[in-house]
């Protein structure tokens, strides 16, 4: 058995108690000491409990199924499933559990019915009495034996005089299952037609052995319970009728009153985005998080835009700023439309190959800055940088140089449109139109608040309306709802399903429940429709507004990076340059030395990895090129003396075991007789830093590492060539590290050293903030056509 | 059924038999729970999670019953859906009633909703690990029977995957626990 299962077992053993006293003794100092066998002992006792729960809610609902089999008769169902809020003080009166059975059943008839005839049916006789004492003046509620719920508002009989309130008694008869019926004769028929009854019941009030009426307009809601809710049940009156048997007549529909809830509650949003963004991963429970992803959407809907474009769906910073930008006059450059211009003809958006390489997954390959100079002059970049050596190789087709033809704003425009697109087949093409079709979330919003409690709005029953209203995806079904909040919702629903809409059939479903409504004043719904019109607006706009400034800050924080790290590909372009030239000098002047010229040939400028144009000692100068170009070892013999000029280069290596645990690693050479510095390179085979040193040149090791926030440092001065395992880095303060990096070398040097270091942090930094913005993009980008399902379909 | 013949039928470990009876109970705490912003699904969740906490106290030897069982139950219920409404917000719909406060299971709601947690944790194990795990540790059936009744070719095997079984679960349980599914 696995060691993990062994663990297991032995943990259950302690659990169950089966361990011995030494033993056990012995686990639990282990526990103890190990917080995580602490974690796996408390879960497998919480998975004990947890299965003697289930086993005891498996129980509990098998007791429920029985007890719902055997309690009296009720699959046949009338409606009313919701009691109604009480505003003042309510009497509870209930049968007791253990005063069940000891009633004394009162069967004795007065001399007249509650309508003072003399006429009894079979059903009066044989059912017995249930007599409760009430005081009218307050509400009550109360329950018959078999569950029958009345609540009896305050003053709702009126004796001959019109005068309520005070003492009454108020009794009830009831028949709710078939023994009950067939003992009180009573038939299910109402004139010729058989009825399907879900219950029968007599109710009577008397004062002083007086008979009550009912004041028509503050009548008694009752509740039958049930099992099985009917749609279309209704309430008929009984008659009797001279045989002894009762006749029903005039059916009203019944009305289920809706109970408000706390609207934040409840759910509105499209039905799976709840699901989905769980599924990615995100917390669901942070409210703030949904609503405000949900609501950024409301952005589409905003005011059109002002340019020629149509408004692409993706938030890219070209088109937000051309569609708000407030100084029209300005120019600012269309990726999209340049990158179709002068790049589709070459390169599609997928990965499809065509004269040159197609740009899906392109960021994962090169770097932004790396694609605007690529594109500036590709022939020139390929020529000291190796990665555009390597991609010129692509093709045997030449690229086109762009520098003069397109401006740096305009190239940049290109490059971020391009690494913006997720691909081809999901450009959005500015051409066609596109008509916003869906449900405004800034509509959902302007109702999803507390100015909504106490309509229709904030119920369940609504609740359950509105995953099917976004399906319709036209927001005529939710202004509909919105802006009838008096009416019954069954009715609200009927209008719904005569629309003509995507879930027709379902609204009238929902129809066919007969739910109710909230009561809410005339004066409060003029304001709440006012209030729903001008908030929808406003939220869209905000949205939208907002929207623009965001990712108009962020396309100049782009600028910026791209900015900067031109300026630094330059910087390093320029001091490898430099490097380059004063380390040939130094080489070709030792090696003339070597060789016994006295005279030095005029130092060739400018050399750049190029063809050397000098006559005179050129073999020496190109052997010394080579050598120093490849930073290997010079051993020329002059052919003329056989004078030997060697210059040694040889490896440093430096490791770091824990490299990646920092964010940034940069290891220096700092050059004295160079007065400059150099980067090491990393390379994979060695699995370190690696640089051939000069032996000319004394170099001061310095290692500089990043990670989060925090600075850390190494150096070693005169570092001589050979193997470093290990760089044991040291915490160090930003100012620290400055003051150090002064003392290494000439102050032009470390000034050099300390900006390459602040542009690593910077770059780092923002590299962070592009990466968020990528998430964000793509999560927006997946959230839409769950948000907004009819995106993108004709009209 | 009196009270003592319910209480004696808990401690029994006949739940069921019990529970169908104190289900005759119900609709009051029904209509309670619909009187204070609930739905009849509430209602249901709600006994069903009383049955239990009800249950569990009267098997506790040292517990002592000092009103009838409904009485009892109605508390439980009454504690339980105000602390429901107090996690989703909607305190505002629960009417106060004198004896409220007489009751305080917060010790008992929080290990139950721990508890409900590992069901969860279980439930996605499958029907042939939960039968396993329920004869095991709630029914205590010795492993030799259980292994024959769910047709494992030995003992050992039906043991083995037991641990297997709570393995899985324990994962789940982790899972849920630090929010990553």
């Amino acid at each position: 058995m696995r060691t993990e299962l062994e663990l297991i077992e032995h943990i259950e053993n302690y659990l169950l108690g089966k361990l011995s006293p030494a033993d056990k003794t012995a686990f639990e100092k282990e526990i103890l000491a190990d917080p995580k066998l602490k974690k796996e002992v408390d879960m497998q006792r919480d998975l004990m409990e947890g299965i003697k729960r289930s086993g005891m809610t498996q129980d509990a609902q098998n007791a429920y199924k029985k007890y719902k089999l055997n309690k009296n008769f009720k699959n046949w169902g009338l409606g009313g499933l919701s009691a109604l809020i009480i505003a003042t003080s309510v009497y509870l009166l209930a049968p007791s559990l253990s005063h069940h059975s000891s009633r004394e059943l009162d069967y004795t008839l007065p001399e007249t019915n509650e309508r003072g005839e003399k006429l009894w049916a079979d059903a009066d006789k044989y059912l017995p009495y249930q007599r409760f004492s009430i005081d009218n003046s307050k509400d009550t509620i109360l329950e018959s034996r078999s569950g029958i719920v009345f609540v009896i508002p305050a003053n709702c009989f009126k004796d001959k005089n019109g005068n309520s309130g005070g003492d009454v008694s108020f009794e009830v008869k009831e028949a709710l299952n078939p023994s009950d019926m067939m003992l009180a004769g009573l038939s299910t028929r109402s004139g010729d037609k058989q009825l399907e009854t879900g219950g029968m019941f007599y109710i009577n009030a008397t004062k002083g052995g007086e008979n009550l009426s009912i004041d028509p307009n503050n009548g008694i809601y009752t509740e039958v319970p049930t099992n099985n809710y009917k749609p279309g049940m209704q309430l008929y009156h009984g008659e009797r009728t001279p045989d002894g048997g009762i006749d029903w007549i005039d059916p009203k529909p019944m009305e289920k009153f809706l109970v408000p809830v706390n609207i934040t509650s409840l759910n509105f949003y499209p039905p799976n985005y709840l699901d989905s963004l769980h599924r990615w991963g995100y917390d669901v429970k942070d409210k703030k998080f949904t609503d405000s992803l949900y609501y950024s959407f409301a952005s589409l809907f905003g005011a059109p835009p002002t340019g020629k474009e149509h408004a692409s769906v993706q938030p890219n910073s070209d088109s937000i700023e051309e569609k708000f930008s407030p100084d029209t006059a300005k120019y600012t450059p269309n990726g999209r439309a340049l990158y179709t211009t002068n790049c589709r003809s070459c390169h599609y958006l997928d990965s499809r190959m065509s004269s040159g390489p197609g740009f899906a997954g392109i960021s994962k390959r090169h770097s932004m800055e790396w694609a605007v100079g690529f594109t500036k002059n590709n022939i020139a970049y390929a020529k000291y940088d190796k990665e555009a050596a390597d991609a010129i190789k692509l093709t045997p087709n030449t690229m086109t140089v762009f520098e003069g033809t397109l401006t740096p704003e305009e190239i940049y425009s290109i490059v971020r449109f391009i690494y913006n697109e997720p691909g081809e087949t999901e450009v959005y093409h500015p051409e066609s139109d596109i008509s916003v079709h869906g449900i405004n979330p800034a509509k959902v919003k302007a109702i999803w608040n507390e100015q909504f409690n106490n309509t229709l709005l904030a119920t369940k029953e609504f609740e359950e309306r509105m995953p099917f209203i976004h399906q319709t995806c036209q927001e005529e079904i939710l202004d509909l709802y919105v802006n009838n909040l008096d009416k019954r919702l069954s009715y609200i629903d009927s209008m719904a399903g005569n629309m003509e809409n995507l879930q027709n059939d379902k609204f009238r479903e929902f129809a066919l429940r007969g739910d109710g409504r909230v009561k809410t004043d005339s004066k409060t719904l003029k304001i709440l429709k006012r209030y729903y019109e001008t908030r929808s607006k406003l939220y869209t706009d905000a949205i939208a507004k907002t929207a623009q400034k965001f990712w108009k800050e962020q396309g100049e924080m782009d600028q910026k990076y791209m900015d900067k790290n031109a300026e630094h590909i330059n910087k390093d372009a320029v001091r490898n340059l430099d490097n380059f030239n004063k380390e040939f000098n130094l080489n070709l002047k030792e090696a003339y030395r070597q060789l016994g010229y006295d005279t030095i040939a005029p130092i060739p400028s400018n050399v750049f990895g190029g063809t050397v144009t000098q006559t005179g000692w050129s073999n020496v100068d190109k052997a010394v090129l080579e050598s120093t170009t490849n930073r290997s070892t010079l051993n020329y013999t002059d052919p003329v003396t056989n004078k030997k000029a060697i210059i040694t280069y040889s490896p440093l290596t430096v490791k770091m075991n824990d490299m990646a645990s920092f964010d940034r690693v940069m290891i220096y050479l700092s050059q004295h007789e160079l007065s400059s510095f150099m980067r090491m390179n990393y390379s994979n085979e060695s699995g370190g830093f690696k640089e051939n040193l000069n032996e000319l040149v004394s170099y001061d090791l310095v290692c500089v590492a990043l990670k989060k926030d925090q600075w850390y440092m190494y150096s070693q001065p005169n570092v001589k060539p050979g193997m470093i395992n290990e760089v044991p880095l040291e915490r160090i303060g930003e100012s620290d590290l400055k003051k150090k990096l002064n003392s290494f070398a000439p102050k032009s040097q470390s000034k050099d050293m300390q900006q390459d270091l602040d542009f690593m942090k910077y770059q780092f930094k923002d590299e962070k903030r592009q990466q968020k913005n990528l998430e964000r993009q793509e999560l927006y980008n997946k959230t839409l056509p769950v948000v907004l399902p009819c995106m993108g379909l004709a009209h | 059924m009196s009270d003592q013949n319910i209480i004696e039928l808990l401690r029994a470990q006949k739940n069921e038999k019990a529970f169908y009876l104190l289900y005759k109970g119900f609709p009051v705490i029904r209509k309670m729970i619909l009187a204070n912003g609930g739905r009849k699904e509430d209602a249901e969740d709600m006994y069903q999670d009383a049955l239990i906490i009800l249950c569990k106290k009267v098997s506790d030897p040292s517990f002592t019953l000092t009103s009838s069982l409904a009485t009892y139950l109605y508390s439980i219920c009454r504690f339980l859906w105000k602390d429901e409404l107090k996690k989703k917000n909607r305190l505002t719909q629960f009417k106060a009633e004198p004896g409220d406060d007489g009751v305080d299971l917060s010790e008992e709601a929080e290990k139950e909703s721990k508890l409900k947690q590992a069901e969860e944790a279980l439930k996605s194990l499958g029907g042939k690990c939960l039968e396993l795990l329920k004869m095991f540790y709630y029914e205590f059936q010795p492993m030799k029977q259980i292994a024959v009744s769910l047709g494992f070719s030995s003992e050992k095997i039906a043991k083995n995957q037991k641990y297997k079984c709570i393995e899985r679960a324990k994962a789940n349980l982790l899972s849920m626990q630090t929010g990553k599914i």
